[in-house]
C-alpha cells in the first residue's frame, strides 16, 4: 500500500480488507440463504410501516427532503446571527447552533474560568438579550432550530427570546439535547459541575413542561458526539443510546405518576447519530436502528403508535474520520458519508467542513459543506426512491447482523447503563477501542489514504486556511453582557432566582417552569445553573471563584 | 505498509543519537493533560496509552485541569516533560499562560503541545517557548521518538 509500490504490483492489487469499518466480517457474496431467517412483514416491511426498517414515511424524500442543517456558533451572538443568515441565504433549510464551552459548563462569559474561551467552539449566550441578537431577523415559526446544548437554561433563553420577538412558543419546532446523562458521558465533567441528581431532574422536568407548552419540540436528543467520536462501533452507538433513551422514558413515566403515557413522550425523542464513511454499514445501521426502536417500543412499552415507534435521526458526518494530512481529501470523505446517510433514510444532516481538522469552517468551507448535500440531493437521483438498497441480500443480511449486535448490547446494559456512564466504565471501554483502532492505523492494517498510504511530504501540504474567531466580536459581547447586567431590573432577577432555588428544594415543583420564568426576567445562564445547584445544597459556583450575586 | 514520518521535524543529530542510545534505559516521565474547558480527549487518551506501551511513565491528568494544578503536579511528580492537547482554537492563549505559570514556579521541563492546530501557528508556539508541536495525523511512533529527543536535549 505504500506510495512507492511498483505499478505491476498495483495493477494486480486485490481488495484485501474484508471487514466493515466496525470490523464486522463480510463475505464475497450474499444470496437468498443469507436472508432466510427474515420475514418481510415482521422484520422489514414497506417504508412507512412497522417496524419501519425501510424508512419512517411511505414516500420518504418525495414527501419531504431531509433538513440541511449545518452546525453554527461563532465568537458572539451577532457573528453567529450573521453566519446563520449566510447559510439560510445559501439554501440551508433548518438551523443548528451550538453554545460555546462556558455555556456548556453553565457559567457566564464573564466568569474567571471562561476567560480566553468565550466564543471559541460555539456561540456565547448568557442572557435573553444575547439570544435575541442571535435569532434577529429569522422567522422561527417557519423553520426548525437545533439547540446543541445540554443545559435547560439555554433552551429557556431561546424560548424567552422567541417570545420577545413575537413568536408563540407552542408553534416552535426544533430539537434540544437536554440529556444530562450523555452530558456527563460526552463532556466527562467532574461530578461537581452538575451532580447527576440535579441533571436528572433538569432533563425530566424540561421534557414534561414542554409536552404541554412547547409540544412540537424534540425536547431530548440522544447521541451528540460522545459515543461514536470517542470510539464506539456502529452497533454500540445505537445500542448505548437506546439504553439511555429507555432510561429516560422510564424516568419520565415514573415522574409522571400515571398522568403521562408512553405515547405522549416517546414522540418527543429525537436522535443525533453520526454517519461514517462505510456506506453499507452506515445505511444498514440506520435501517437496523429503526427496526430496533420500533420493536423496543412495542415489546417493552406496549405501544405501536406510529409517532412513538418511528426513529427520527439527525446525522452529523463523523468528524473523527476526517484527516489532517492532505486535508482537502476530506471533501470526498464527507460526500461519501452524506451519501450513506441519505441511503439510510435519515431526517436531517449536518455535513462538516473539510477543514475541521484545522479549525472551525470558514464561510467558504461552510458553503461547500452545504453544497455537498445539495449536489447529492439535486443531481444524483438518490432521493427518488424510498430505501433504494432494500431487498439486497447483502444489505438485509448486514442490517440484521447489526440489529442482533445492537440487541445483545441492549440486553447486557439493560439495568446498568446509568451506572456504567457515571462510574466511567463506558467511557473507558470506548477509549480502549479508540486506541485499538489507532493501532490498526499505525500498523497499516487499516489503510487511511494520506495518513498511512499515498502520503505526501509536509512541503507539499496545501489548502489550509484557518478560520479565526474575531477577537473584537468577543470583546463586544463581553461589553454587552456587562451593560446588560448593570441595567436590568435587579429585584426581578433576584426574586426569580430565589424562586428557582426554592423549586429545586421542592420536588413537587416543575423546575423548568421556574427556569423559563427566570430567563424571561433576565437572569443569566450562569445565574440560573448556579441557583439550581443551590436548591440542591451545592455551591453556586462549582469552581469556587465567584459568589451568588444577590 | 510503511508509515511516512513527518519530514519537517529535525531528526536527532548524530551526537543526540549517541546520547540517546546511552539513555535508552532511562524511563521518560511525562505529564499529559487538557487545560481549559474543552473536553475533546480522544487524541490525548490514545497518546497516553501509546506512550505507556512504549515504555514511558505517563501521568494523565484528564480534561478541564487548571494551569496551576498541572504545574504543581509537574513539580510534585518531577516529570521530564509536560504535554498539553488542544482542539478548540485556545492553544495560543492557554500555552502562553501555561509557560508563564511554569516560569513563575521555576519549572524548566519542555512543554509540548498537540492537537487541532493550524500550521501557521506552529512557529508562533515555538517562538513562545513551546518545545514541540504535534498536529493530528502524526504517527504515534514518531511522536514518542520526538518526545524522547526533546527530553534528552533538555537534560
Amino acid at each position: 500500500m505504500e506510495k512507492t509500490l511498483k505499478t505491476d504490483e498495483r495493477f494486480f492489487e486485490k481488495a484485501s480488507r474484508h471487514v466493515t469499518w466496525s470490523n464486522i466480517p463480510v463475505r464475497e457474496k450474499y444470496g437468498p440463504d443469507d436472508v432466510k431467517g427474515l420475514t418481510y412483514k415482521e422484520d422489514i416491511n414497506d417504508p412507512g410501516s412497522f417496524p419501519y426498517t425501510r424508512g419512517i414515511f411511505p414516500d420518504m424524500y418525495r414527501g419531504r427532503l431531509w433538513s440541511m442543517r449545518e452546525l453554527c456558533g461563532y465568537g458572539s451572538p451577532a457573528a453567529t446571527n450573521q453566519r446563520l443568515k449566510y447559510l439560510i441565504g445559501e439554501g440551508e433549510s433548518a438551523l443548528n447552533v451550538i453554545g460555546d464551552l462556558p455555556t456548556q459548563y453553565g457559567i457566564d462569559s464573564d466568569h474567571p474560568c471562561a476567560e480566553g474561551e468565550v466564543g471559541l467552539e460555539g456561540v456565547p449566550v448568557d442572557s435573553v438579550r444575547d439570544m435575541e441578537i442571535m435569532i434577529e431577523g429569522i422567522n422561527l415559526e417557519a423553520t426548525s432550530f437545533n439547540l446543541s446544548n445540554y443545559l435547560s437554561p439555554f433552551m429557556a433563553l431561546y424560548l424567552a427570546a422567541a417570545e420577545r420577538k413575537g413568536s408563540e412558543i407552542s408553534k416552535l419546532r426544533g430539537t434540544f439535547l437536554n440529556d444530562t446523562l450523555v452530558y456527563i458521558l460526552t463532556l466527562y465533567y467532574p461530578n461537581t459541575v452538575l451532580p447527576f441528581e440535579i441533571g436528572r431532574r433538569m432533563t425530566v422536568d424540561t421534557i414534561i413542561y414542554c409536552l404541554e407548552h412547547v409540544p412540537r419540540y424534540y425536547t431530548i436528543t440522544q447521541g451528540s458526539e460522545g459515543l461514536r467520536e470517542s470510539g464506539a462501533t456502529a452497533a454500540q452507538e445505537i445500542a448505548f443510546d437506546f439504553c439511555i433513551a429507555r432510561y429516560w422514558l422510564n424516568a419520565i413515566l415514573e415522574r409522571g405518576e400515571g398522568r403521562i403515557r408512553i405515547e405522549d413522550i416517546a414522540p418527543r425523542f429525537g436522535f443525533t447519530h453520526r454517519v461514517g464513511i462505510d456506506i453499507f454499514e452506515e445505511a444498514c445501521k440506520f435501517r437496523a436502528a429503526r427496526r430496533l426502536w420500533a420493536k423496543m417500543l412495542k415489546e417493552e412499552f406496549g405501544t405501536t403508535d406510529r409517532r412513538s415507534c418511528t426513529y427520527k435521526v439527525h446525522t452529523p458526518t463523523l468528524g473523527s474520520q476526517l484527516q489532517r494530512p492532505q486535508v482537502i481529501n476530506n471533501i470526498v470523505r464527507i460526500a461519501y458519508q452524506t451519501l450513506a446517510a441519505v441511503l439510510g433514510g435519515v431526517q436531517s444532516i449536518h455535513t462538516m467542513g473539510y477543514d475541521e481538522p484545522v479549525a472551525l469552517p470558514t464561510e467558504e468551507t461552510h458553503r461547500l459543506a452545504l453544497r455537498t448535500q445539495q449536489i447529492l440531493c439535486y443531481e444524483t437521483g438518490v432521493v427518488n426512491v424510498a430505501d433504494p438498497l432494500g431487498g439486497s441480500y447483502y444489505v438485509e443480511s448486514l442490517t440484521d447482523e447489526l440489529y442482533k449486535q445492537m440487541k445483545t448490547i441492549m440486553d447486557e446494559y439493560k439495568y446498568t447503563i446509568a451506572d456504567q456512564i457515571l462510574n466511567g466504565d463506558l467511557m473507558r471501554l470506548l477509549q480502549n477501542q479508540a486506541y485499538e483502532f489507532q493501532k490498526e492505523v499505525e500498523s497499516g492494517e487499516r489503510p487511511i489514504v494520506g495518513v498511512n498510504c499515498f502520503t505526501i511530504s509536509e512541503e507539499e501540504e496545501t489548502g489550509e486556511k484557518a478560520y479565526r474567531i474575531p477577537e473584537q466580536e468577543v470583546d463586544e459581547h463581553l461589553k454587552n453582557l456587562k451593560e446588560f447586567k448593570r441595567t436590568r431590573d435587579q429585584k426581578r432577577v433576584a426574586k426569580s432566582l430565589e424562586r428557582l432555588i426554592r423549586a429545586g428544594e421542592d420536588e413537587k415543583e416543575n423546575l423548568f417552569e421556574h427556569v423559563l420564568e427566570a430567563a424571561r426576567n433576565e437572569a443569566t445562564l450562569g445565574e440560573m445553573v448556579g441557583a439550581i445547584r443551590m436548591g440542591y445544597g451545592a455551591p453556586y459556583d462549582p469552581f469556587d471563584e465567584i459568589k451568588y450575586p444577590f | 505498509m510503511q508509515i511516512n514520518p513527518f519530514k519537517e521535524m529535525k531528526s536527532c543529530n548524530e551526537r543526540g543519537a549517541v546520547k540517546m542510545k546511552e539513555n535508552l534505559d532511562k524511563k521518560v516521565k511525562i505529564l499529559l493533560a487538557k487545560i481549559g474547558l474543552d473536553g475533546h480527549d480522544r487524541g490525548v487518551v490514545i497518546l497516553s496509552k501509546a506512550l505507556t506501551d512504549r515504555g514511558m511513565e505517563v501521568i494523565y491528568l484528564g480534561s478541564y485541569r487548571k494551569i496551576k494544578d498541572v504545574v504543581n503536579t509537574a513539580i510534585q511528580e518531577d516529570v521530564d516533560a509536560i504535554g498539553l492537547s488542544f482542539l478548540g482554537g485556545e492553544h495560543l492563549i492557554l500555552s502562553e499562560r501555561m509557560l508563564k505559570e511554569m516560569k513563575e514556579k521555576g519549572v524548566n521541563v519542555p512543554l509540548l503541545v498537540g492537537g487541532v492546530i493550524p500550521r501557521e501557528d506552529l512557529s508562533k508556539l515555538r517562538q513562545m517557548g513551546v518545545k514541540e508541536v504535534f498536529i493530528s495525523g502524526m504517527p504515534l511512533d514518531r511522536i514518542a521518538e520526538r518526545i524522547k529527543e526533546v527530553v534528552l536535549e533538555a537534560a
